[in-house]
């Protein structure tokens, strides 16, 4: 069983409430909502079924396993980090993934580390939550589990809000990903660098397009 | 009633495999680029057609007429400072069905200071079952830009094939003065879902990626959004000095149509390689 000092930090910096401001990105949700490619509980399901088997969730949670296994090296974490920002296709997944990284680094700081001073800046955010969770020895695969359960959860509360999705429906999809995203990060927990690979080709136009969409409530 | 059905070219019993490196480097002088070495061994040939630019235009060749299991094909590009290259293919590159070993195609781009060179090869068409593992590496050096194709086709159109048990691993790193500054790592494992899903290939069966990375790439954003066509499934974005360009399409055709303007304002050329054409 998972310690209790790293459950409980999992599950703060982890949390939707953890201060990061995860809740104004949408990674180009709002866009594929928009353009009514995702209009309902079974679409929504595919988008993130797709984003986790073979999209930029894959990669983040591969990234993050990465920089938690070299948590204490500074010129490795900075080569995983050029390495997340030169996979960014779209300006705005840029600006997501470093606003949301520093917001990261910042807040944890109330749990000090001993080894907060590898970390490169700016930081993309999978890979400031792998050192900083390697750091304080927690799990790799807990942690990345954590991660795909919070960004899941953090798409499907887009979804609420535009599709519009019911509550009870937007839970059903996070309750029935339960077992997709068990595999994924147990997958991903193992996996290297070199076994990253995508095919996101929707999610990346959906997220270029989102920067000239007109109505936007959403930062991605 | 007999039916004339279009048939796969009959190809000879090939136990060899197919081996080919070719290797071009250019030079300026004179307010031009000229050649400055060229090599050629096995499959892979280098034709430069007569150009009246100011860039050196090279087109790549791989003679056996296609990539089966276990060939391996290299491509090395060198532009020294301020030269410029304008590299393309004769023809699409086939990649044939495999039952065991992939193929290989391997690309190494230097681009001195100041210089450029446009990587445009023709589209990559993915026969059933094709396994075909690629990479490209580009450095550059300080003020050195590039602008670099990577065109996809899943089967042949024409056999209504969609190559769903096709595989591809298409690695690029581009690097300035060291740092790494642009990535793709793209993977087609013959899982449905990557055909299908909607935030994947969504159904399409033609994809491209289109990068430029150097100087004034801001001035060319605005421009390649509005030249693509309208109703496409394509957008741009700008990072820096990055300038990348994603497409689906239903059709080889289609991503034609998205690629043609794109690639002539992401270039800097103006056009298409003349080999190119709609």
């Amino acid at each position: 069983m998972i310690a209790h000092p790293a459950l409980q930090r999992l599950l703060v910096w982890l949390s939707p409430a953890f201060p990061i401001g995860g809740f104004a990105w949408s990674a180009g949700l709002e866009t594929a909502i928009a353009e009514g490619r995702v209009s309902d509980s079974s679409s929504m399901r595919n988008w993130l079924e797709g984003n986790l088997a073979h999209g930029g969730m894959r990669t983040d949670a591969i990234l993050l396993a990465e920089a938690a296994r070299s948590s204490a090296d500074a010129d490795a974490l900075r080569e995983i980090a050029d390495l997340a920002l030169a996979f960014a296709p779209a300006a705005e997944r840029r600006a997501e993934m470093l606003a949301m990284g520093d917001a990261f680094i910042a807040a944890a700081a109330a749990w000090p580390s001993p080894h907060g001073s590898a970390l490169p800046r700016p930081c993309p955010y999978p890979v400031a939550v792998g050192a900083i969770a390697g750091a304080h020895g927690v799990g790799i695969e807990d942690t990345v589990l954590a991660f795909l359960t919070n960004l899941v959860h953090g798409q499907i509360s887009v979804a609420l809000r535009l599709v519009p999705l019911g509550q009870t429906e937007g839970l059903a999809i996070l309750a029935g990903l339960e077992q997709t995203i068990a595999q994924h990060a147990q997958a991903a927990a193992v996996a290297r660098l070199d076994d990253i690979g995508t095919i996101a080709y929707a999610s990346d136009i959906a997220q270029m397009r989102h920067e000239t969409e007109t109505t936007r409530l959403f930062r991605s | 009633m007999a039916v004339a059905l279009p048939r796969e070219p009959l190809l000879p019993p090939r136990h060899q495999r197919a081996r080919g490196e070719g290797r071009i480097s250019a030079a300026p002088r004179d307010g031009r680029t000229r050649l400055r070495t060229l090599y050629q061994e096995g499959c892979a040939k280098i034709r430069l057609p007569n150009a009246h630019g100011r860039a050196i235009e090279a087109v790549m060749i791989n003679t056996a007429g296609g990539l089966c299991g276990g060939d391996a094909v290299q491509w090395g590009v060198e532009a020294d400072a301020g030269a410029s290259m304008v590299l393309t293919t004769q023809a699409c590159e086939r990649v044939y069905r495999s039952t065991g070993p992939v193929a290989t195609l391997g690309t190494r781009i230097s681009v001195g200071a100041d210089a450029h060179v446009d990587w445009l090869p023709q589209e990559t068409i993915l026969f059933e079952d094709a396994r075909l593992d690629r990479s490209l590496e580009i450095d550059l050096a300080p003020g050195a830009s590039v602008c670099a194709l990577e065109a996809v086709l899943l089967g042949r159109e024409a056999m209504g094939e969609g190559a769903r048990n096709a595989h591809l691993r298409d690695r690029w790193r581009i690097r300035r003065e060291g740092r790494l500054v642009h990535a793709e790592s793209t993977l087609l494992s013959a899982d449905a879902l990557e055909r299908d899903g909607l935030s994947l290939l969504d159904g399409a069966i033609a994809f491209a990626t289109l990068v430029y990375i150097g100087p004034g790439a801001d001035r060319r954003l605005e421009p390649v959004r509005a030249a693509l066509p309208a109703g496409a499934r394509a957008a741009a974005s700008l990072i820096g000095e990055k300038l990348v360009l994603r497409a689906l399409a239903p059709s080889g055709l289609a991503l034609r149509r998205i690629i043609a303007p794109t690639v002539a304002i992401m270039s800097g050329a103006g056009s298409l390689p003349r080999l190119w054409h709609l």
